[in-house]
């Protein structure tokens, strides 16, 4: 499947990002193009961004990673009616790219307040993240899981437990974390057979974490 | 004497002007207008346009005979007519208003321009290239409030006002808007829903980050107002309701001042500083 690329910043004069409203406009063309998504993987690049504020980041990056999860109904828990800027359901894959330095500090102090982590690509092809960096928390398990599954490649529940025996996790440990990392939107999955078979967003990837 | 009004006289005549008691302030001739001053007397007077305002409008029409400042911003706020010539699009004024009522009005390029200008004139009066930058992504965060917050959504906004008044080593921005407030945009998020008065959601939205938003933990725009003073000698004063907080000095030192005045429409802000080289406010006898 094609990678989708966004540029929020289309016009090609540098900017320093801030403010929700800026960031729903930047992207809003987005919104159009993935609103009938089907598990995209979709690259939101900031070039031409040289520095951005916590709001304009919520409004955009945290906004995607928020509707992924929706899809997955285990995502933010909305209690009030909806306005037509929160969250909605979307089946993609948000991952972040072209971040300047201090775009990349502003989101690394952002994600977890959301508990969000967030991939960030380093290299890749029209169709594959080659490499990615990590931003964002994430659990140690879930951290080694998602490391288990880029050294597979690919795989199921089963094959992780089959491939890793001495971490002495059983399947339903194993299928627990990927679903864990499915729901955080770091790892694909397809039915096949009565078995969900799970792929890293990312065929490595790198740990920037600060937290 | 130079007589300039503040917002402290326009707390007082908000008050007198309930118990119909103005006459002070009729003989009154005010020669100019603090920023801060001038956004709250047009959001009251926008307010007092609608009812008992014949007590208080005639004294605000006197003034802005004198005033051409409040004149302006007066129309800005009730009809979006300014005749005033505009700025060209890449000088860098010392003071400046801005109108805004919808998304366009601050997310198309004309209003990054005015942006752009705030942050020219910063760096032209001494406030360095990075600080002049972080005070005004800290002023486009205030003002993105009234698209974001003011109204019953976000495309559905009240009217709002930014302005920004720079000199040499001093600077103060405002944002006013006349729109549904703190305490009733906080108490559409179930977790804020029980907020005692105004005083109390100033104080959750300062404090506390809290935002009307459901699907965010926390709102950040009133810490980066505190991040971009960072040790600079500040006031901010935010009204809303019926209530004032004011936090003055330095950043983890600032004094916070809770304090009620009559009711007023809409959220008002104000953010003040200077670059004294010595540590201490530089007395700023015209200015709030």
């Amino acid at each position: 499947m094609k990678l989708v690329v966004h540029r929020l910043n289309s016009s090609k004069k540098p900017m320093h990002a801030a403010g929700a409203t800026l960031g729903q406009e930047h992207l809003g063309p987005l919104r159009k193009r993935i609103q009938n998504g089907a598990g995209e993987i979709v690259i939101v690049d900031f070039s031409g961004i040289e520095s951005a504020t916590a709001s304009y980041l919520k409004a955009t990056i945290v906004w995607l990673i928020q509707s992924a999860r929706l899809v997955v109904g285990n995502g933010v828990n909305h209690g009030a009616a909806h306005g037509h800027h929160d969250p909605i359901p979307l089946s993609i894959y948000p991952v972040v790219a072209g971040l300047a330095a201090d775009v990349r500090e502003e989101l690394d102090a952002v994600l977890p307040g959301f508990r969000l982590p967030c991939l960030e690509t380093l290299k890749r092809s029209d169709e594959k993240i080659q490499t990615g960096i990590l931003h964002g928390p994430l659990d140690q398990a879930l951290l080694d899981t998602l490391r288990a599954l880029t050294e597979c490649g690919s795989g199921t529940a089963s094959s992780l437990h089959q491939r890793f025996p001495d971490r002495k996790i059983s399947t339903t440990g194993w299928n627990n974390r990927l679903a864990d990392l499915h729901m955080l939107r770091l790892a694909m999955r397809r039915k096949e057979g009565r078995q969900w078979w799970y792929e890293s967003v990312a065929a490595e990837v790198k740990n920037g974490r600060k937290s | 004497m130079r007589l300039i009004l503040h917002t402290s006289d326009i707390d007082s005549l908000r008050s007198r002007a309930l118990d119909a008691d103005v006459a002070r302030f009729r003989a009154v001739r005010p020669s100019g207008i603090t920023l801060p001053a001038l956004l709250e007397l047009v959001c009251s007077s926008w307010m007092w346009s609608h009812s008992a305002g014949e007590v208080f409008n005639p004294i605000v029409d006197g003034w802005s005979q004198n005033l051409p400042d409040l004149r302006r911003a007066r129309n800005l706020l009730a009809t979006a007519v300014d005749p005033q010539k505009k700025p060209a699009p890449f000088d860098a004024p010392i003071k400046e208003l801005w109108r805004i009522k919808s998304r366009r009005d601050w997310a198309d390029d004309p209003a990054s321009l005015f942006q752009a200008r705030f942050r020219r004139s910063l760096e032209k009066h001494g406030f360095g290239k990075k600080l002049s930058l972080a005070l005004s992504k800290a002023m486009q965060e205030m003002a993105d409030n009234i698209i974001q917050h003011s109204g019953s959504d976000e495309e559905h906004s009240a009217v709002g006002l930014v302005g920004y008044h720079v000199e040499e080593h001093w600077m103060t921005y405002a944002v006013a808007d006349i729109g549904r407030g703190v305490l009733a945009t906080l108490e559409t998020n179930p977790k804020w829903s029980t907020l005692s008065g105004s005083g109390d959601a100033l104080r959750a939205a300062i404090y506390q980050c809290a935002s009307r938003r459901v699907s965010s933990p926390f709102g950040t725009g009133f810490s980066e107002v505190q991040k971009s003073l960072a040790d600079l000698n500040g006031t901010l004063r935010f009204r809303s309701g019926n209530a004032c907080l004011t936090l003055v000095g330095h950043r983890a030192a600032r004094q916070a001042t809770l304090s009620t005045n009559p009711y007023l429409v809409g959220f008002q802000l104000a953010v003040t500083c200077c670059r004294a080289v010595d540590s201490s406010i530089r007395a700023l006898p015209n200015r709030d």
